[in-house]
């Protein structure tokens, strides 16, 4: 007999029914079940309250812990308990040059463009508004001016963001209020804050206050300023303790906030950029003319980013904290890179030199997919940015080394066996569907680093999609591309189509034994001595043979060879054109274990659709 | 021994009950909540507890019941639309449907419903029996807005 209502169910239906399943083993009231009735009545108004409670109780527990919260107010402030601070909007940046020139005979010897001076550039029909961020100087050159910034290792790259300058101004109440000063801006560019403290609303002389995350030492007198997300997504701006952590303001002082309001990342992409006002410039004899700003781009704008979302803060927080943003281990390096260079960064992956191939001790290794749109100088650009940031955390000096991912796309030819007589759904739909299967496995399992195929789970997928599919196999092979493109001397980009060349490429996975029967070795067309061609291996050996197609002919015996442990060589290869309408030659080769790929280290797997294929084998057996 | 499976049209008619004799008393709390002299609140048994429940049907609009929209005849709603010669055969169709679904305890004898729209009223005459007893109850009552 029940004597206890049950207290583990949480919705209204089943909290009202383990209410009734106590009144039925009473005896004092009988109408519980009946839903007009007074006790019914009642019921519900106890199992609303209930479920009520319990719903409320529900929230406020996942709201309480990272993995669980779901309200972006909880995750900042859970984030921010372990030391994490979440991303703000990042502006977009461009790099221009700036010129200008004035043909009046009494130019000035020197002319600066101050910082905040305005560029327009329309970018999908919007036009945004660029800015300087730093004063910038030209020396006269026979009436032309050539601007450039104070240092650097190219001085006439100018730097130009995103955004409109915006100042806050605040006063000094009382410090026993432990004030907090708001910015009610959304679009704050965290980076492009700079705080300062002026002893009087008046005074001209003052400190400037440094970010918190930036500081390398934290005293009684380090002017330190934390800059918090506050619940509804403004900004708070707070100060040391006074003591230990450093001075806060006093009563009285005047407290000035700079930052770049920004529109993140649909600003990027900007190519042209025009000067918005002119710039007024004194002559030697004090005449005041205004003069037209030229600018050129030297780089599209890019880097601008939003605000860190909530699955980002929850994936990054616990792991910057493990960090305590100091690099130890490999994770230090990538997680921390990462924080710091997110807005350029699609994904990142270290490793420890002793795990590289061929093994580098005393080496870290960092492979980065970059986001799209940089140029190969801005991510040079930005690989040294990498390594001044590395060496100011890095613990032990260990050698920074950057790698390009590689990337390994998966074939697979995938067999079913089906029967009709087990389904309502057409031959169409059900390949329809298991394209979706395999497409949507691909999607969600493979295309990051660290991410394996599993031909297993790939097949359980396709078994899963219908019970008219009774079994399944797969033959699985790898590929990567050829591009016949390499540099020249001056470090230039050219097509080596019809010039000899030697072509290596490192696969993640052993490569299959030849034997008498399977080609382990295939490519897609080219052209070679004015025939069409492809590369196979010859049966029973490694080495690669050029094929005519059609005659079957090999047209080069040993132009390479395949290695056992992944490795692939191709030498003296001069195709003249490649045919299907790619720019690259698709190598195709039989994994050594077909159950699984795992890429390692800078090896990424894709999935190649244009030569994977299902195909169903309609069967009458069960 | 063979397991028989039903289609679930037909659910599993071995377990269907077929009993006909009621053996359990029906036992209400009174919702006017008054003490009795024994200290605990009045009850309502039998025919009154059928009719405070169809009462009850008869006071309640929809959405009253949490997670059961449908509850409740919902005469509020004719006092708000315009009366017309079927509003009374709505009335009746609807306290029929309600009383079937909700109290199954109550067999509707007789539904009369007269809408005095001069004067913004309804009046409610409704008969029905308890099932697996010989008891009739006959409930009036008129329903008016007070604005």
């Amino acid at each position: 007999m029940t004597t206890t209502v049950k207290s583990t169910a949480l919705d209204f239906d089943a909290i009202k029914n383990n209410l009734k399943t106590f009144f039925e083993a009473q005896s004092e009231f009988t109408d519980y079940d009946f839903e007009a009735s007074g006790l019914s009545n009642l019921l519900d108004v106890l199992a609303y309250n209930t479920h009520y409670n319990a719903l409320v109780a529900n929230y406020a527990l996942n709201e309480s812990f990272l993995g669980t919260a779901q309200l972006r107010s909880s995750i900042v402030s859970l984030s921010e308990a372990i030391g994490y601070i979440p991303g703000s909007r990042v502006t977009s940046k461009a790099k221009v040059q700036l010129t200008t020139s004035i043909g009046t005979g009494n130019e000035p010897p020197t002319i600066t463009i101050p910082r905040g001076f305005k560029f327009n550039s329309t970018i999908n029909d919007v036009s945004y508004s660029f800015i300087t961020t730093e004063a910038v100087t030209a020396s006269n050159n026979q009436g032309n001016y050539s601007f450039e910034l104070p240092s650097g290792d190219n001085p006439d790259r100018i730097q130009i963001s995103e955004g409109t300058l915006k100042t806050k101004t605040f006063i000094v109440g009382s410090t026993d209020a432990d004030e907090l000063y708001v910015i009610p801006d959304k679009n704050l560019d965290r980076s492009t804050v700079t705080v300062r403290v002026f002893d009087t609303p008046s005074s001209t002389d003052f400190q400037i206050y440094t970010a918190l995350p930036e500081a390398t030492t934290i005293n009684e007198n380090s002017l330190i300023y934390v800059l918090k997300e506050s619940p509804n997504g403004f900004y708070e701006l707070s100060f040391g303790n006074g003591n230990t952590l450093g001075p806060t303001p006093e009563a009285g002082n005047k407290i000035t906030v700079e930052y770049i309001s920004c529109s993140g990342s649909i600003a990027n992409g900007g190519k042209v950029f025009t000067a918005a006002e002119q710039l007024s410039v004194t002559l030697t004899n004090n005449d005041i003319v205004n003069v037209d700003i030229i600018a050129s781009t030297f780089s599209n704008s890019i880097g601008g980013a939003e605000k860190e979302t909530n699955n980002s803060i929850k994936r990054n927080a616990p792991f910057q904290y493990t960090t305590q943003n100091r690099m130890v281990v490999a994770n230090d390096y990538s997680t921390l890179v990462f924080a710091r260079f997110r807005e350029y960064i699609e994904e990142i992956n270290a490793w420890g030199g002793e795990d590289n191939d061929p093994p580098e001790y005393g080496a870290v290794y960092l492979s980065i997919r970059w986001n799209d749109g940089l140029t190969d100088d801005e991510k040079n650009d930005l690989k040294i940015e990498i390594e001044t940031y590395v060496n100011q955390l890095a613990i032990v000096s260990w050698k920074l080394r950057f790698l390009d991912p590689i990337t390994t796309f998966v074939e697979t030819l995938v067999y079913y066996q089906y029967n009709p007589r087990f389904t309502t759904l057409g031959l169409n739909t059900i390949k329809t569907l298991v394209g979706d299967a395999v497409n949507n496995y691909f999607t969600n399992s493979i295309g990051q680093f660290g991410q394996s195929f599993r031909r297993s789970n790939l097949l359980t997928e396709i078994d899963a999609v219908d019970p008219s599919i009774l079994s399944s196999r797969a033959d699985v092979k790898m590929q990567q591309r050829l591009v016949p493109t390499g540099l020249n001397g001056a470090g230039q980009s050219i097509s080596l189509l019809g010039i000899s060349s030697n072509y290596n490429f490192y696969f993640p996975q052993n490569i299959a034994q030849p034997n008498n029967v399977d080609y382990r070795l295939t490519s897609t067309l080219f052209r070679l001595n004015g025939k069409t061609c492809f590369l196979r291996n010859k049966l029973n050996s490694r080495n690669i043979q050029v094929i005519e197609q059609g005659s079957g002919n090999a047209i080069v015996d040993n132009i390479g060879e395949y290695f056992l442990d992944g490795r692939v060589r191709i030498i003296g290869f001069a195709p003249e054109s490649i045919l299907g309408g790619n720019n690259f030659i698709k190598i195709s080769v039989t994994p050594g274990n077909q159950s699984a790929i795992s890429p390692a280290r800078n090896n990424i797997l894709l999935f190649d659709d244009d030569v994977s294929f299902e195909t169903p084998v309609e069967v009458s057996s069960i | 021994m063979a397991t028989r499976i039903f289609s679930q049209e037909d659910a599993d008619i071995s377990k269907i009950s077929v009993t006909s004799t009621r053996t359990r008393p029906y036992l209400d709390l009174d919702l006017s909540f008054l003490v009795s002299n024994t200290g605990s609140v009045f009850k309502k048994t039998e025919g009154a507890a059928v009719k405070q429940a169809v009462k009850t049907l008869l006071n309640s609009n929809k959405f009253d019941k949490p997670f059961d929209p449908n509850f409740g005849i919902d005469l509020q709603r004719f006092f708000f639309e315009l009366a017309d010669d079927q509003t009374g055969n709505r009335i009746v169709e609807r306290i029929k449907s309600i009383i079937e679904t909700y109290e199954p305890r109550a067999s509707v004898r007789s539904v009369k419903v007269g809408v005095q729209e001069d004067i913004n009223a309804i009046n409610i005459l409704l008969t029905f029996s308890i099932r697996n007893t010989d008891q009739t109850i006959t409930l009036e009552t008129t329903i008016s807005r007070l604005r």
